[in-house]
């Protein structure tokens, strides 16, 4: 078995993660100029909600289906009824409310599902592939390609479609978007709603590997905001940081060691802002 | 006269502050409406609420005879309501291509549409400044450029009734010059109103001038304004 | 200053003389304060819950039977979410509120937090195998230690002619704990340790595995558990990787089982009291009262009670015997009690004036998942 090879393969899944997550709370504070605290909750909703649906019987893909569904709601509804109603409060107040909401649904997982680690079968059943002297499962593959893709693919829609744009409009500036015609709250919604469906579906394809339980959202919020913060909240940077933090964490793993890695991660995070903020104090306005 | 804007009786403002009462005005298809007024007259104000941005608490707003009071800014601007707001709220970040493009979002909801190229095409014709800076981002423009932009977005609209506020401010004379022209060049094309500190500009431009004293409109000589 | 001196004992004789009489006609309703340190909430969630079901069914199975000695047993559970500082804000709590016993049914941390503050007393009970209190303290493990727990895998592999581990344990408190005593250990027993750690918030651990699971290594041990551990079977059954794995006993639970039962390596092994497959329990004492217990537990939740459970039950069968003995205020004397009396439980707690660790490595099985059932682990080859 080669380390390095199988480095590099830990590193593609953790960073596929780490981009999955990263990118929806990128896309909610570009167009809803807020940072979703309860992002990582839809990963949880979907893992929690599969799990049961699963255990009591209902066919995989329906319980996936379903348990999307249910992850969608909840993105969306966080704003439609939770947020939107208050969209006259300072900023800071309104993340305090997504910390919040974070934390009911936490209560109501453990409610649903006590506090025992749950999960699911893997979609993509089958030996792993071998190759260089590593292993990686059929999932791991699918959760890679489909991290990466996906978040290349809503990069792409931000940057180069006419409904992106209208996104990345109403979080600039609503009034002028609306003034010429764009419908803000569609945007906020759609965003939300995107949001959601990658954060479950980063559920769907991790949990099978590891587990879930009723804390696992925040978790997954963290990972998602450190790549989003290092990427300067940018849709597309935001692929680039989390493949590098992914490989980062795995390489300091395997060759440093474990207990280096939280020091080590936390080194790059104060180097990355420090050098962000060379472009403050010399008086470039590079946009977050 | 038939009369594309007609608001009747509005008073809006912001929550419980009432900044503007009772306004009523009417402006036909040909004709330019101009505004004079102090600073903290309630202009701004009546021109948001009229485009839908604002909420009005009294009255009715009817374009084309059709109350859209109830109706949302983004709708009202796909039905033809255009304005160039104050401080003209160029999207910084997006190139001016995409500032202008943002408009097709009228498209499906508007009869006879030519392309999207056409229509730009037109107001590149009308300001080739913009065509030359058809990629640079919106914030790197200067103020006269941002203004052009500004009118060019809104006259992508296809309006039935075009707004400005204040759009000298921060002009150099030779600029207000040359927009005060181009305006001019739009007159009959559709309903206008404009909001102006500078009465000589709107003197060149407008049919007819009232003034926003207070919250109320008032004709030119300081007479209540019995405008229809 | 010297007249008000003088007047306080005097002062504190008359406050007692009123109180008193308060207190006589109350003395029916006397209850025990029994305190409860665990984490119901927070990542160590499991473990707090699993012990409390425990705690909760004996309080509720004696005061049904009128109490122990004659007093209802009033339990009090504190939620430490395993954080120390709550922890200690728990257990300083308790003993103001005159706890006579407190179950440190908690993690590493907040159980090293706690064992200063009852330097005097009052009895603190440790079902963890990471935190063993000295023979001086009123602490009493009633776990076997995780060098135990340590020396019954080295016995098994040795059984075995295994000469080499490979080991993955967390960054946490306890991973260090099993880290030290797998050092000891295997260094005494010349077995070699190859040796990875691994992040708790890790998605997975196949960089780990790959570091420690060679094809010379027959064996391999995670030391981790919780949810962690799950992460460590699954890269361990998607890396391939043929040898028995060892989890640690935290792991032997029916939520584990349902959580691997789909990806569990060929062969799952596990460390655990050997109570929990009481057929092979020597002392028929201990067998019946294990056997009894895993009934009664089943009965009382509709599931079945894991290696944490039972431990949960040999820590409130040594307060039972504590609330018997003529004075359980009496901390040293219950403490000398402890030290000179075995205290018959689902595995018999033999504490010594020298030791206040009840078990010892002979109460410690490897056990193997056969089926959807633990038993004792056949040998590797
Ligand atoms: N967002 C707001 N909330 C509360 N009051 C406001 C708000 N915006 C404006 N006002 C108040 O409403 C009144 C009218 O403001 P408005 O901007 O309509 O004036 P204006 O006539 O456009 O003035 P100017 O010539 O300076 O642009 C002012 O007294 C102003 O203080
Ligand atoms: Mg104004």
């Amino acid at each position: 078995m080669n380390l390095f090879t199988q480095s590099v393969i830990s590193g593609l899944m953790t960073g596929a993660v780490y981009t999955f997550l990263g990118i929806g709370l990128v896309l909610v504070y570009r167009t809803a100029r807020i940072l979703n605290l309860a992002h990582g909750e839809t990963f949880a909703i979907t893992g929690v909600a599969a799990a049961l649906l699963a255990g009591a019987g209902l066919p995989l893909g329906a319980a996936l289906g379903l348990a999307i569904l249910i992850s969608l709601a909840f993105a969306t509804g966080l704003h439609r009824f939770v947020l939107r109603p208050r969209a006259e409060w300072p900023a800071g107040t309104l993340i305090l409310i997504t910390l919040g909401a974070a934390f009911v649904v936490r209560g109501v997982l453990i409610l649903l599902a006590g506090t025992d680690p749950l999960s699911f079968p893997v979609m993509f059943e089958g030996p792993p592939v071998r190759f260089a002297g590593g292993a990686m499962p059929l999932q791991g593959i699918a959760l890679v390609v489909l991290g990466f893709g996906v978040s290349a693919g809503v990069g792409i829609f931000l940057a180069a479609t006419r409904a992106g744009k209208q996104l990345l409009a109403a979080a600039e500036n609503p009034y002028a978007a609306e003034l010429l015609g764009v419908n803000v709250e569609r945007a906020r919604i759609t965003a939300y709603a995107i949001g959601g469906l990658l954060g479950a579906l980063a559920g769907v394809l991790l949990i099978p590997l590891i587990a879930v339980d009723f804390q696992s959202g925040l978790a997954m919020t963290l990972r998602g905001f450190i790549a989003a913060a290092i990427s300067g909240m940018s849709p597309v940077g935001v692929l680039f940081s989390g493949l590098g933090l992914g490989l980062f964490e795995a390489m300091v793993g395997a060759y440093l060691g474990a207990l280096y890695q939280d020091p080590v991660m936390f080194c790059v995070l104060i180097l990355v802002a420090l050098w962000q903020s060379r472009n403050i104090r010399f008086g470039g306005s590079r946009r977050a | 006269m038939t009369a594309v804007l007609q608001v009747e009786a509005l008073d809006g403002g912001y929550g419980k502050l009432t900044v503007f009462r009772g306004v009523s005005l009417a402006v036909a298809r040909d004709q330019t409406l101009g505004l004079l007024g102090a600073n903290g007259a309630g202009k701004t104000t009546l021109l948001k609420t009229i485009a839908g941005a604002l909420p009005s608490t009294k009255g009715r707003v009817l374009l084309d005879g059709r109350d859209v009071t109830r109706m949302p800014a983004y709708l009202r601007a796909r039905a033809g309501i255009g304005l160039v707001p104050e401080g003209r709220h160029i999207l910084a970040t997006l190139s001016v291509r995409d500032n202008l493009a943002l408009t097709r979002a009228i498209e499906g909801h508007r009869p006879d549409l030519p392309p999207f190229e056409h229509r730009v095409a037109e107001v590149y014709a009308m300001f080739p400044r913009l065509a030359e800076r058809a990629s640079q981002l919106g914030g790197s423009l200067s103020g006269g450029e941002q203004q052009m932009l500004a009118i060019a977005r809104a006259l992508l609209l296809k309006p039935r009734v075009l707004m400005l506020d204040e759009p000298t401010q921060g002009l150099a004379p030779i600029i207000v010059q040359s927009l005060a022209v181009t305006l001019a060049g739009l007159k009959g094309r559709f309903a206008m109103i404009v909001v102006e500190q500078n009465k000589a500009f709107l003197e060149q431009l407008a049919d007819r001038i009232l003034q926003v004293r207070s919250g109320t409109l008032v004709a030119a000589d300081g007479r209540p304004a019995t405008d229809n | 200053m010297r007249k008000f001196a003088l007047a306080r004992p005097a002062a504190l004789a008359a406050a007692a003389v009123l109180l008193a009489p308060a207190a006589t006609p109350a003395a029916a309703q006397e209850v025990w304060r029994i305190g409860e340190v665990a984490p119901l909430s927070g990542p160590a969630a499991t473990v707090g819950t699993r012990l409390n079901k425990v705690t909760k069914m004996w309080v509720e199975e004696a005061n049904a039977k009128g109490g122990i000695a004659g007093r209802k047993i009033e339990l009090t559970t504190c939620n430490d979410e395993n954080k120390p500082e709550k922890a200690v804000a728990c257990a300083r709590d308790m003993i103001e509120k005159g706890a006579v016993i407190i179950f440190g049914n908690a993690l590493t941390a907040s159980l090293r937090a706690i064992q200063p503050l009852v330097k005097s007393g009052p009895i603190l009970l440790i079902p963890s195998p990471n935190v063993v209190p000295g023979a001086d303290t009123y602490g009493f493990q009633v776990s076997p230690s995780d060098v135990d727990i340590t020396e019954a895998i080295a016995e098994f592999l040795k059984a075995n002619k295994i000469d080499k581990i490979g080991m993955v344990a967390a960054t946490d408190a306890s991973g260090e704990v099993g880290v030290a005593s797998a050092r000891k250990v295997f260094g005494d027993e010349k077995i070699e340790l190859r040796l990875a750690r691994i992040d708790l918030r890790a998605t997975d651990a196949s960089t780990q595995l790959a570091r420690v699971a060679g094809s010379d290594i027959k064996v391999v041990y995670s030391s981790y558990t919780g949810g962690g551990a799950i992460t460590v079977v699954k890269s361990f059954k998607n890396l391939g990787l043929a040898q028995p794995l060892i989890v640690s006993y935290g792991n032997i639970s029916d939520a584990f089982v349902q959580l691997v039962k789909d990806v569990k390596p060929p062969r799952l092994l596990g460390t655990g009291v050997a109570g929990i497959v009481p057929e092979i329990v020597k002392d028929p004492g201990d067998r019946a009262r294990s056997q009894a217990f895993l009934e009664a537990y089943a009965k009382r939740y509709a599931e079945r009670p894991d290696m944490i459970n039972l431990l949960g039950k040999a820590a409130v069968d040594v307060a039972e015997a504590i609330l018997k003995t003529p004075n359980p205020k009496d901390y040293p004397a219950v403490k000398t009690f402890l030290e000179s009396t075995p205290i018959p439980s689902v595995h018999t707690q033999r504490f010594s004036a020298k030791s206040h660790v009840g078990l010892d490595a002979s109460s410690v099985i490897i056990v193997e998942l056969k089926g959807e059932t633990w038993v004792k682990a056949d040998p590797v080859k």
